[in-house]
């Protein structure tokens, strides 16, 4: 199965939107003819599984890179980087450049910045003197479809960047990929919005309509009705607590991302050893569109009862003779078999987390938190788990909600808590 | 009423005609024959200019000054270009209406829109010293020739890049002409150089002898497509043979002494000869017709067909479409020319007119395409409207008729007529019109300060008209002699009707003209902060831009303007400005943070933001490798925190801090810690204490054995009693300490943290006896069913059910029965038993 989810049930066209972002990347390795190293930052890497298979890149005669300090390893002439506009990426850039200058290679560099140029990047380049080797370029992904029904703008740090940092790019990033969706879906007439950054990102948006109307003319009815933008803020409960159903689960214990996760082989039954595979997770698979959303206890049961079912079948099937029709349903039954073989050593994988004495602990205390029973239980809970040298996300995943529900912590007590 | 057939010239088997545009084109006092012209393709404006080097008469100071003046086709003059670079040896136009003037030492002057605004560029160090002699134009591009042969190729105008191609042979050049790359083999440009008997290809890679014995050439010609070659040889004669050298197709005899001034395609079927007053109208297969005039005549060759300029009249000349020829030839019985005989007897109220469509009703449909196609061919009025009344009279008579192309045709007719206008004096042909295409028509009309026409015709061809507001508000801003504030008015009154219109260009060219009010006040207009921003700093606007990006969320627009701040402002003000915009400050931190840490220092100084700066200052000691460096470096950090009461907290964080780390580098420095190294293994890398937070240290100084240091750390640390007592126990389970555990186990009385913790910390790694026969009994705390659990987890059946007992909890008993072996259930039953009794 393809880590690319399928997309034909999707409410809009997200194949389109999938494909133009496909074409665009074709566009930009096609104009650079020839053999070329593209060296990707491995973020964006990620996203990009999702919009194009690297067997198409290397139809058009890609040698794929991770970006990185070390020199580039190529014989090609063309070096082409496809990279988030970041500061933090600039230097593997310029560190690159720098090797093949010292070695005395003459390469034609090309940056594609995604989703846009940034000044304080090329200004980076700039310093180090290499911006005239480089055409700049813009690969414009704003926004990859992750599911059919979710659209991810692939910011994974805005909340830090926008609240601590008081960055607020991400704001501009979103309100912007949502007005390139308007483009696409029609002008959205009901914009809500619940928190201030949201009230900022609809105040850009709105601006951008000004700046760049839709040409609402040829769209008649816009295929988006209301658009409710939510801040993080809003709720900061729900993050704080383990996620409890079986993709959340999953998530929590193996780290979902771009839509796979990625595990030792020997966990989902693979016979060598230590190889680590990745297992696409979305909705194209539908035994897992079924359970996802179900909490991890019902999962179990309901894997159990599919296999009872189709041993059933099986045992049926050795022992009486069948019509060809209905030979016809067994088989297509078997067809589930992969499937339910993949979620089964999921599940099974999970259950070793779930069952442990501490993750019970934790839930537990989670809710008592939420329902805020009682003061000192938590706050004592929170410190042994300090004491007991937890890992440190946890135990600020405690201490946040802990500080919601109390609306903060007495001074006394954060003093208290900083100091231990 | 003339007939439509009225100059027609039958040459071999094709027609030509030459049609009157204009007339009383150029005032009589310009004497032609003294000019150079040079007409923009597509019917676009003249170029003419004095040349150097005809004698002429003196006529006092001003009449002096050399000048390029542009015209319409129709003798309007439209601009007049002052030149003062020296003698020129190229005057040529781009497709674009783009004038190239070549001055002798290579400078090159672009000019666009007609207007006096031009970029220059040089044709290099050659052309500077061999001068250049002579320039041919194409459609992008041209080609300049050397004093020496060389030959200099300009490919574009957007980003002229010289060439110089392969060098030809430098005996005298008769004549020469190039072929545009767009038609030559090698997709590149190729010059053909009459040298001596023979010509000379020459291009980027090579200069190559075609061997033709019949030269010297006088004349060299390129048909507009490329593919055919007019010679004008010595014996006066024209050849015309295929451009690839290899068919002669048609000779022609003069028989005319003089050498002709000029040799032009006309079309790409027919060439015309030109000499003082006489121009010789070459068709194919060697036949000939002749023009006389009154005055100098100059050829300006256009894509399908050609201009022939004198004072008095401006005329075109081109080969007669079929459809057209069709329709009007006498005596034609194409369908078309019926259907056009059939609306003149409908006129006439004739029966005729329905037997002539019953006539022509196979083919009725092809006769009304015919029509439309034929008048757009047509010049005079009069003409088109009858073809197209014939098309509309067919089209009635017609079941199905897709109507698109009659409705496009009838638009291009208005529009061409509305160009062709003496006042316009743009006299495209319908060919020229579709190469052309309407965009460009627009822009020509713009470029000729025709807003009106332009925007009428712009509704009426559905094209956008944004570009044209743009152009009439630069001109009012460049030339408007109002004030500032009244032209800013009379603009906005104007471009805010239209949607979509950028300011930004207006208010570029009204700061270029130094009127910067009147941009400011236009760029307030400007929805596109993207456009905003980047002006606004160049007028020296950097706190108003900086309010632009700000307001419109894009943070890249933010960081430019804060760049171009921190360059123009001293750091002090540069803080100052950003100090009352939290967005600008908020990213100056973050970019900050990454490159300018010393910058950053000094805005949370300059800002009193002590906690933010003792962080910096404490995060960058803790990055130095060297402990006495680092703790050099706690000092101003501490000392900033300690200025005020408020940051105590922090303040203790940081002497924390370095008494740590003191004591870190202290066991660091000691051998003793060094693990013993097993023998034949490699000795262990040495794991380091420095950085580590203070859990850490004293989990591993357990881990080594070392309590009575991990004591001693706790104290002077202040750990509390539980903590310690924590890391104790987690560093004594992992390593597997359990006799230092049961010791502690049965010699302690109380912990800090229960005895419950000690039960499960064991109990977690592995060691159930340890844990249930030590820890257990030390839960006191707890309810005996508690206790009884915990034996049951340890796998102690006995013990629970003892407790289980002491719980007098008979279900519980009931359910150990099952898990319990050999001597314990015995002791089970008897308790299940005892229990039983006691009830």
């Amino acid at each position: 199965m393809a880590q690319i989810p399928n997309l034909d049930n999707a409410p809009l066209n997200f194949t389109s939107l999938r494909e133009q972002s496909q074409k665009e990347l074709i566009n930009i390795l096609k104009n650079n003819r020839g053999k070329k190293c593209l060296i990707i930052d491995p973020k964006l890497g990620g996203s990009l599984s999702l919009i194009i298979q690297t067997s198409l890149l290397k139809e058009h005669g890609v040698e794929l890179r991770h970006l990185s300090a070390e020199p580039i390893q190529t014989d090609c002439t063309k070096v082409v980087y496809l990279l988030r506009s970041q500061l933090d990426l600039m230097k593997f850039i310029c560190s690159n450049v720098h090797n093949d200058i010292s070695k005395g290679l003459q390469r034609e560099y090309y940056v594609y910045f995604v989703p846009r140029r940034a000044v304080a990047c090329e200004k980076v380049l700039e310093e180090e003197n290499i911006h005239h080797l480089i055409t700049v370029g813009e690969y414009p992904l704003y926004v990859v479809p992750l599911e059919e029904d979710v659209l991810s703008f692939e910011l994974d740090l805005a909340y830090k960047e926008s609240q601590v940092d008081g960055d607020t790019t991400s704001l501009w990033h979103i309100a912007k990929s949502i007005h390139k969706l308007e483009f696409s879906f029609g002008v959205v007439p009901n914009v809500r919005a619940k928190g201030k950054a949201s009230v900022r990102v609809a105040d850009i948006l709105n601006r951008m309509q000004v700046e760049e109307p839709v040409n609402s003319s040829d769209m008649v009815v816009p295929e988006i009705n209301t658009l409710i933008l939510l801040d993080r803020e809003v709720d900061m409960v729900t993050p704080m607590c383990s996620q409890l159903t079986y993709e959340g689960l999953l998530d929590e214990f193996l780290r979902i991302n771009n839509g796979s996760v990625e595990l030792d082989s020997s966990i989902m039954g693979a016979q060598q050893d230590g190889k680590k595979i990745k297992v696409p997770l979305n909705s194209s698979d539908k035994l897992f569109k079924e359970i996802r959303d179900l909490n991890f206890e019902v999962v179990v049961q309901i894997l159990r009862q599919k296999a009872t079912s189709m041993k059933q079948d099986y045992t049926e099937m050795t022992t009486t003779t069948q019509t060809v029709s209905e030979l016809k349903d067994f088989v297509r039954k078997l067809n589930s078999l992969p499937e339910m073989t993949r979620h089964i050593n999921l599940a099974q994988h999970l259950s070793t987390f779930t069952s442990k004495p501490t993750f019970l602990g934790q839930l537990d205390m989670e809710h008592t938190i939420v329902e805020a029973q009682s003061y000192d239980i938590c706050f004592e809970y929170i410190e042994e788990m300090i004491h007991k040298q937890e890992p440190l996300v946890n135990v600020l995943r405690l201490l946040i909600l802990f500080s919601i529900t109390n609306s903060g912590l007495p001074k006394k007590h954060f003093d208290y808590l900083r100091q231990g | 009423m003339s007939k439509p057939t009225d100059g027609w010239e039958k040459l071999g088997d094709r027609y030509y005609r030459k049609i009157q545009l204009y007339t009383s084109v150029f005032d009589e006092d310009i004497e032609l024959e003294n000019y150079i012209i040079s007409g923009a393709p597509y019917s676009g404006a003249l170029a003419l200019h004095r040349d150097e080097s005809k004698i002429r008469a003196f006529r006092g100071g001003d009449a002096a000054r050399s000048s390029i003046d542009i015209y319409s086709s129709a003798g309007k003059l439209i601009r007049r270009l002052d030149w003062d670079q020296g003698i020129i040896k190229g005057l040529g136009w781009s497709e674009d209406e783009k004038l190239l003037v070549v001055a002798q030492d290579g400078a090159v002057r672009c000019y666009s829109d007609l207007s006096d605004d031009f970029t220059p560029f040089s044709l290099g160090h050659e052309a500077e010293e061999q001068g250049v002699v002579e320039c041919r134009f194409w459609a992008t591009g041209f080609v300049a020739m050397l004093g020496d042969n060389r030959l200099v190729e300009v490919s574009n105008y957007v980003e002229p890049r010289p060439r110089v191609l392969a060098t030809p042979p430098s005996d005298e050049v008769m004549s020469w002409s190039i072929v545009p790359p767009a038609y030559s083999l090698s997709r590149s440009v190729e010059v053909l150089l009459a040298i001596g008997q023979t010509i000379n290809v020459v291009d980027v890679n090579d200069s190559e002898d075609r061997m033709l014995q019949n030269g010297p050439f006088r004349h060299i010609c390129v048909s507009p497509n490329g593919k055919f070659v007019a010679l004008y040889t010595e014996d006066a004669k024209v050849w015309v043979i295929s451009s690839d050298f290899q068919d002669k197709l048609s000779e022609y005899d003069t028989k005319v002494k003089s050498v002709p001034k000029d040799m032009q395609w006309c079309g790409n079927d027919a060439v015309i000869l030109a000499w003082e007053d006489e121009v010789h109208l070459l068709g194919p297969n060697g036949a000939a017709t002749k023009y006389y005039y009154d005055s100098w005549v100059h050829l300006v060759p256009d894509v399908d067909g050609l201009r022939i300029f004198t004072n008095d009249v401006c005329e075109f000349v081109q080969g007669i479409a079929d459809v057209t020829e069709d329709t009007f030839k006498v005596g034609s019985t194409s369908p078309s020319a019926v259907l056009l005989d059939a609306v003149e007897q409908l006129e006439k109220r004739s029966p005729k007119a329905d037997d002539n469509i019953q006539l022509i009703k196979p083919n009725l449909i092809h006769a009304v395409d015919s029509c439309i196609a034929a008048a757009g061919y047509e010049y005079s009025i009069h003409w088109q409207k009858q073809l197209l009344k014939a098309a509309s009279f067919g089209k009635t008579v017609l079941d199905l008729y897709d109507s698109d192309d009659f409705v496009s045709m009838v638009e291009s007719i208005r529009v061409l007529n509305a160009v062709r206008f003496f006042e316009i004096g743009l006299p495209l042909s319908y060919d020229q019109y579709i190469r052309l295409t309407p965009e460009r028509l627009i822009t020509r009309l713009v470029a000729r300060h025709e807003y009106l026409l332009a925007v009428r015709l712009s509704d009426t061809l559905r094209l956008p008209t944004d570009r044209i507001y743009v152009h009439w508000a630069c001109e009012k801003a460049r030339r408007a002699a109002e004030d500032d504030e009244a032209t800013a008015r009379l603009i906005v009154n104007k471009i805010s009707t239209q949607r979509g219109i950028s300011y930004d260009e207006v208010a570029r060219v009204a700061f270029d003209e130094g009127r910067t009010h009147l941009a400011t006040q236009l760029l307030n207009h400007e929805p596109l902060a993207g456009k905003q921003v980047p002006l606004l700093l160049s007028m020296d606007q950097g706190a108003l831009a900086l309010d632009k990006a700000i307001e419109s969320g894009d943070t890249d627009l933010v960081l430019i303007s804060l760049l171009h701040l921190r360059q123009k402002l001293p750091l002090a003000s540069f803080f100052r400005t950003i100090n009352s915009r939290p967005v600008a400050t908020a990213l100056v931190e973050a970019t900050a943070r990454a490159d300018d840490r010393e910058m950053l220092k000094d805005l949370y100084y300059q800002d009193d933001r002590r906690n933010d700066g003792a962080m910096l200052l404490y995060a960058d000691a803790l990055a130095q490798k060297d402990t006495q460096t680092t703790l050099a470096r706690l000092r101003p950090a501490l000392n900033l925190l300690q200025e005020t009461k408020d940051l105590a907290p922090q303040a203790r964080l940081v002497e924390d801090t370095a008494k740590l780390l003191r004591a870190q580098e202290a066991l660091d420095a000691d051998e003793s810690l060094r693990p013993p190294s097993a023998e034949g293994q490699e000795p262990q890398q040495r794991v380091r204490f420095k950085g580590l937070p203070l859990n850490e240290t004293i989990y591993r100084l357990f881990l080594m054995g070392q309590g009575k240091r991990a004591l001693k750390l706790q104290a002077e640390h202040k750990m509390s009693e539980r903590a310690f007592w924590w890391l104790r126990l987690r560093a004594q389970v992992a390593g597997r300490s359990w006799r230092d555990l049961e010791e502690f186990g049965t010699k302690t009385k109380k912990s800090p943290i229960g005895w419950e913790a000690f039960f499960n910390e064991v109990l977690g790694a592995g060691n159930s006896k340890l844990a249930g026969s030590v820890f257990v009994p030390k839960c006191t705390g707890l309810t005996p069913r508690e206790r009884a659990d915990m034996y049951l987890r340890c796998g102690m059946i006995a013990k629970a059910a003892e407790e289980g007992a002491k719980a007098k909890d008979g279900e519980f008993l009931e359910s150990l029965r099952g898990k319990a072996q050999g001597r314990e259930v015995a002791e089970v039953e008897r308790l299940i038993n005892v229990l039983a009794k006691g009830r």
